[in-house]
C-alpha cells in the first residue's frame, strides 16, 4: 500500500469535526406543551425506540466518517499495487519522437500516442514528491521539461511532443538523461521507444526501464538511399540511384513497385521483390528540365510505415562542365588541344586555358588539367588530371625521364575502368616521358614495360588521373581516337566523383540537419494526401532545421531537399520478449490491485446514496 | 420555552394591593362611562325594570308595539317611547381549569384567576348576581350566585380553591353549560380554547350562541404558544393527555406552526363575530389593567351597570 499524495492525509484531521459533533451533539429535549394539536399538523410522528435512535445516530456518524476517510484516501491516492516504484526521487522520461514512432497499430494508434497514454497512466502511480523530467529525442535530444513536481505542467508538455520525420540517435539522448538523473539521485530513466538500449552496453548503475512500443509484427519496405546527378556532357539527362529495403523483422517477403514521376506525370516504374532484411538498388536515367519535380513513390501492399516511401527532389541544374587546362606556353601540345577541342564541340565542356601564372584560379572549376606542369601546392578541392608530370606533388610521385622511352604497346591493368571506356588499348604505342609510383589508391591502367604510364584513383576523396607520357611524341596515340576518348573519360570520371561540382546546386540533406541559409523566408513544398502543398515560413535565424520531408527554397535563392533516407530508421524492429522485460513495470493497473480512486469514489457515492435514502426517504433523524 | 415558572402565590394574587387596583380600575371605568353617557344609549340586553327616558320618531324598523298611541291621538304623529333600563342581571364567569391553563405556563392560570376575580368584583360592585363555574372535562357544579361586595371573600376563596388539571372537552362543556333564562346576564368564558383538535373550539362556539345573555370569550395564551422557541430534535409532551410526539423542529416548521396558530385564532375570532359573540385575546405578557379596561370598554353591559 502506498499513498501517492500523502500530504492530503492531513485532511484526516477534519475527522475531528464529525467526532466532536457526534460527542457533543444536541441531545433530544423534552418539552411540555399545552397542546399538541398544532404540532401534529407539521410532520408525521416518529415514534422509535431508544436503541433504534441510538443506532441511527451511530449509523449517521459511521457513514459520515466513511465518506470523509474515503475522500481523503482518494485525494491521497492510495494504491495497493505490488508495483515496485523503487525509492527514487527523480524520473527522467526519455521519449522517442523519431519518424518510426509514427507506425500505427491495428487501432490506428501511433507508437508515440501509445507511449503518451501509457506514460500518462503510469505517472499517476508515481508519488507526487518525485520529480519528473521529460526529454524528447530524434537525432538529438531536447529537454522538453526539466525536473518538476508539477504534474499538470508535465502532462501538458508530454502532450505537446509531436512525431518528427527524423531518424533517431538515442545515444546522446541517453547521456542527457543520465546528466539530468544525476542531479537529483536516486533516479530512474524511462525509455519510451520502439527500440531498446543494449543493456550490456550501458552497464551503469542507473536504473533504466524500457517501455518498448514496438509492434509484435511489423513490415516496412522503404527507400533508404537516393542519388541523382546530371549526366555529364548530356543535356537534361540525369542518372538516379535508388535503394529500397525491407526491415529485418518483416514477417514475410514482399513485392512492391517503385513509381517514378517527373513534373507530376508518371515516367517509369520498377517492380521488385524483397526478403526480410534485404535491400535492392535501382539505377535509372530520367530526362527533364531543371527544377522539374522528381517524385519517387514506393507502393507495397503490406507497409506499416509510410514516411520512408517517398522521395521528392527537383531536377538539378545541368550546367556544362567547366575545366581548366594549365600548361606552360612552350609545352602546349597540339594533340592535347585537339582532343579537348573535340569534346568542346558538343557544348558540354567549357575549357579555360592558362599558363602557370593563372594559378591559383580566380573562379571554381569542375576539374583541372596540369599538362607538363605542377603547382607548388596540391589542390585538394577539385579533381585533377596530370599529363606528363614534371615532378612529384601530392599523390603524384613522379620524375621526368631525361630520354623519353617509346613503347610499342601497353598492357592494360583494369580494362573495366571507366577511364578506359571504349579506348582501344591494343593499338596504342606511347613514349613515356616520366615515371611515377602508383602507391596508395592509384590504380595502374596502362603499363609500358614495367612502369605504369596511366593510372587513376582517389586521393583523400579526390579523383586523380596521371598520364606519364607526352601525346606529341607518342607516335601511335595522338592520331587515333583513343586519346580524345582517354582525355574525355578522364575528365568525366574525375567530375563524376565530385558531387559538389559547380552547377549542381540542389543540395540534399537528411531530415534533422541544420542548414545555413539567408533570406527572409523559406518555402517548403511537401507531397501530402496526393497533392503538393506549399507553406511559407518566416526565417528566424540563418540556420534552418530540416524538420520535415520535402523541398525547400528561400527567397534569397537557397534551395534543397530534405529526406529521411535512413536505413536504420526504416529497419523497424518488432517486439521481442527479451526487449519487453519491463512490460509489467509499465502495465497500467486499476481496481483493487492499483489505483483505488475509482473504487473510493464509488464508495463515497454509495454512502451518500444510502445517507440520502435514510435521511430523506426514511426520515431518519 | 415552556417552564414551570415560579409565579406569585395565590395569597399574593389576592392581596390588598390587587383589590385596591380593582377599586381604582372600577373608578376609572365609571369615569369613562360618564364621559361617554350622552344621548340615547341602548343595550341589546333587556332588564327587569324600565324607566322612561325619551321619545323618538317611529321608523319602519321599530317594533310597532312600542308606539305611544296616546301621543298619536294627540299629535297625529307616530312616536315610540324610549326607556333606560335598570339592569339587574347575572354575571356568569366560566374558568377553564384544564391542565393546559396551568402548565407549562403558570402565568395563564394566574391571569385567568385574576381575571375571574376582577370580573366578579365588577359584578359585585354593580350589585349583580355573580356565578362562578369551572370547566374541564365537564362543567363543574357552581356555587350559589353571589351578590354584594360582601361576598368578595367567597369569590377569592373560590378562586383559591380551584384545582387545575385534566383535559378540556370544549364541545361537551359548552353544550352542557346552559344557564336558565331566569339567570339571563353576561357570560365570560376564560379559556385557552385548546381542544382535542384544532377545530374543536371553532365548532364548540356555536353552542354559545344559544346562551342567555351577552357572551364574551377571553382567550388566555402565553406568547411562547404563539411563537415557540424550539429547534432541533425535541420530544413534546401534551400536559393534558400526556401524549408524546418526537419531532425535528426546523425554522421552516416554526413558521408553519406560527401560521397555523394565527389561523386558529382567526378562525375563533371569525366564529365569534359571526355569532355576535365578543372575543378578546389575552396574552399573559401584556399589562393586565390595559387589557381589562379594553374588555369592559367594548360595550359590555357590565361596564354600564351601577
Amino acid at each position: 500500500m502506498q499513498f501517492l499524495s500523502p500530504s492530503f492525509l492531513y485532511l484526516l484531521l477534519l475527522g475531528i469535526i464529525p467526532v466532536m459533533l457526534y460527542l457533543f451533539r444536541r441531545k433530544s429535549k423534552t418539552v411540555n406543551v399545552s397542546t399538541l394539536v398544532f404540532f401534529k399538523t407539521l410532520a408525521r410522528e416518529h415514534q422509535e425506540s431508544a436503541w433504534l435512535r441510538r443506532l441511527k445516530k451511530w449509523l449517521s456518524f459511521l457513514l459520515t466518517a466513511i465518506v470523509l476517510v474515503a475522500a481523503v484516501i482518494a485525494l491521497a491516492r492510495m494504491v495497493l499495487s505490488g508495483r515496485d516504484n523503487g525509492d527514487f526521487r527523480t524520473v527522467v522520461i526519455l521519449l522517442d519522437r523519431s519518424a518510426s514512432m509514427a507506425v500505427e497499430n491495428e487501432e490506428g494508434e501511433t507508437r508515440l500516442a501509445e507511449a503518451k497514454r501509457i506514460l500518462y497512466e503510469r505517472l499517476k502511480d508515481i508519488p507526487e514528491e518525485v520529480g519528473v523530467a521529460l526529454i524528447a529525442y530524434d537525432d538529438r535530444p531536447e529537454i522538453v521539461q526539466p525536473r518538476t513536481l508539477k504534474r499538470r505542467e508535465l502532462i501538458s508538455r508530454l502532450e505537446s511532443v509531436r512525431i518528427r520525420p527524423i531518424a533517431d540517435k538515442a545515444g546522446a539522448a541517453l547521456e542527457s538523461a543520465k546528466s539530468i538523473a544525476s542531479l537529483e539521485p536516486p533516479a530512474v530513466i524511462w525509455h519510451a521507444s520502439d527500440s531498446v538500449f543494449d543493456r550490456d552496453a550501458n552497464p551503469d548503475s542507473l536504473e533504466l526501464r524500457e517501455l518498448n512500443l514496438a509492434l509484435d509484427e511489423v513490415s516496412n519496405p522503404g527507400i533508404t538511399a537516393f542519388q541523382i546527378r546530371p549526366v555529364t556532357m548530356e543535356y537534361s539527362q540525369y542518372d538516379a540511384y535508388v535503394q529500397v529495403s525491407l526491415n529485418e523483422a518483416a514477417p514475410a517477403p514482399i513485392k512492391g513497385r517503385l513509381n517514378v514521376n517527373i513534373g507530376g506525370m508518371p515516367s517509369q516504374f520498377r517492380e521488385f521483390e524483397l526478403d526480410p532484411g534485404e535491400d535492392s538498388g535501382f539505377t535509372f536515367k530520367v530526362g527533364g528540365s531543371q527544377n522539374q519535380m522528381l517524385r519517387l513513390e514506393l507502393n507495397c501492399e503490406d507497409d506499416d510505415f509510410p514516411l520512408d516511401n517517398q522521395v521528392l527532389v527537383p531536377l538539378p541544374d545541368s550546367s556544362p562542365v567547366l575545366a581548366a587546362w594549365i600548361r606552360p606556353d612552350e609545352t602546349e601540345d597540339p594533340f592535347t588541344r585537339f582532343a579537348l577541342s573535340a569534346i568542346q564541340e558538343d557544348g558540354n565542356l567549357e575549357l579555360l586555358k592558362g599558363t602557370p601564372d593563372a594559378w591559383p584560379l580566380s573562379e571554381p572549376v569542375d576539374a583541372v588539367i596540369f599538362d607538363g606542369w605542377l603547382p607548388d601546392e596540391w589542390p585538394e578541392n577539385m579533381p585533377v588530371v596530370v599529363i606528363n608530370p614534371p615532378g612529384s606533388l601530392g599523390p603524384v610521385l613522379a620524375a621526368q625521364l631525361e630520354d623519353p622511352v617509346p613503347y610499342d604497346s601497353v598492357r592494360v591493368g583494369n580494362e573495366q575502368h571507366p577511364v578506359l571506356f571504349r579506348v582501344t588499348s591494343s593499338r596504342v604505342a606511347v613514349t613515356a616521358t616520366a615515371v611515377f609510383q602508383t602507391e596508395g589508391s592509384l590504380e595502374p591502367l596502362w603499363i609500358a614495360g614495367n612502369e605504369p604510364v596511366l593510372a587513376a584513383g582517389e586521393y583523400k576523396g579526390q579523383r586523380v588521373v596521371v598520364m606519364g607520357f607526352s601525346p606529341g611524341i607518342s607516335e601511335q596515340l595522338p592520331l587515333t581516337s583513343a586519346f580524345p576518348l582517354l582525355v574525355g573519360n578522364s575528365l568525366l570520371w574525375c567530375i563524376d566523383g565530385n558531387g559538389d561540382r559547380a552547377g549542381n546546386s540542389v543540395s540534399q540533406y537528411s531530415a534533422g540537419e541544420f542548414v545555413p541559409v539567408d533570406g527572409e523566408s523559406i518555402t517548403w513544398s511537401e507531397w501530402r494526401d496526393g497533392e503538393m502543398r506549399e507553406q511559407r515560413i518566416p526565417l528566424k535565424s540563418n540556420l534552418v532545421e530540416m524538420d520535415r520531408i520535402g523541398v525547400w527554397k528561400t527567397d534569397s535563392g537557397n534551395k534543397g531537399t530534405s529526406h529521411l533516407l535512413s536505413a536504420a530508421e526504416s529497419n523497424i524492429s518488432a517486439k521481442s520478449e527479451e526487449a519487453d522485460s519491463d512490460a509489467e513495470y509499465f502495465k497500467v493497473k486499476e481496481g483493487v490491485a492499483g489505483n483505488l480512486k475509482n473504487i473510493l469514489l464509488a464508495v463515497i457515492l454509495l454512502v451518500l446514496i444510502v445517507e440520502s435514502l435514510l435521511f430523506h426517504r426514511f426520515a431518519v433523524y | 420555552m415552556p417552564t414551570d415558572q415560579p409565579t406569585q402565590t395565590e395569597d399574593e394574587i389576592f392581596d390588598a394591593e390587587f383589590l385596591d387596583r380593582l377599586r381604582a380600575l372600577f373608578l376609572r371605568l365609571r369615569k369613562r362611562k360618564q364621559l361617554k353617557k350622552k344621548g340615547i344609549q341602548s343595550t341589546p340586553a333587556s332588564g327587569f325594570t324600565r324607566e322612561f327616558k325619551d321619545y323618538r320618531n317611529y321608523t319602519a324598523k321599530d317594533d310597532y308595539r312600542a308606539i305611544d298611541w296616546r301621543l298619536y291621538a294627540r299629535l297625529d304623529r307616530l312616536f315610540i317611547r324610549l326607556y333606560e333600563e335598570i339592569q339587574e342581571f347575572h354575571v356568569h364567569i366560566v374558568v377553564d381549569t384544564s391542565a393546559s391553563m396551568a402548565e407549562p405556563f403558570a402565568d395563564k392560570r394566574i391571569t385567568s384567576l385574576k381575571l375571574a376575580v376582577a370580573l366578579s368584583y365588577m359584578g359585585l360592585v354593580g350589585n349583580h348576581r355573580v356565578s362562578l363555574y369551572e370547566i374541564g372535562e365537564q362543567v363543574g357544579d357552581p356555587p350559589p350566585p353571589l351578590k354584594g361586595l360582601g361576598n368578595l371573600q367567597r369569590v377569592l376563596d373560590f378562586a383559591r380553591n380551584l384545582e387545575f388539571g385534566g383535559i378540556t372537552d370544549l364541545e361537551k362543556c359548552f353544550r352542557e353549560f346552559q344557564p336558565s333564562r331566569r339567570r339571563y346576564g353576561i357570560i365570560f368564558v376564560i379559556s385557552d380554547l385548546y381542544g382535542k383538535s384544532v377545530d374543536e373550539a371553532k365548532e364548540a362556539i356555536h353552542h354559545a350562541s344559544g346562551w342567555p345573555g351577552e357572551v364574551h370569550f377571553i382567550q388566555v395564551h402565553h406568547p411562547w404558544e404563539e411563537k415557540p422557541d424550539l429547534d432541533g430534535e425535541i420530544e413534546l409532551i401534551d400536559v393534558e393527555t400526556q401524549e408524546q410526539r418526537r419531532l425535528w423542529f426546523t425554522p421552516r416548521d416554526r413558521k408553519r406552526y406560527e401560521a397555523r396558530y394565527q389561523e386558529f385564532i382567526h378562525d375563533i375570532e371569525y366564529a365569534c363575530q359571526s355569532r355576535q359573540i365578543d372575543y378578546q385575546r389575552w396574552r399573559t405578557d401584556y399589562p393586565f389593567d390595559e387589557l381589562f379596561l379594553d374588555l369592559l370598554s367594548r360595550g359590555s353591559a357590565l361596564s354600564s351597570g351601577s
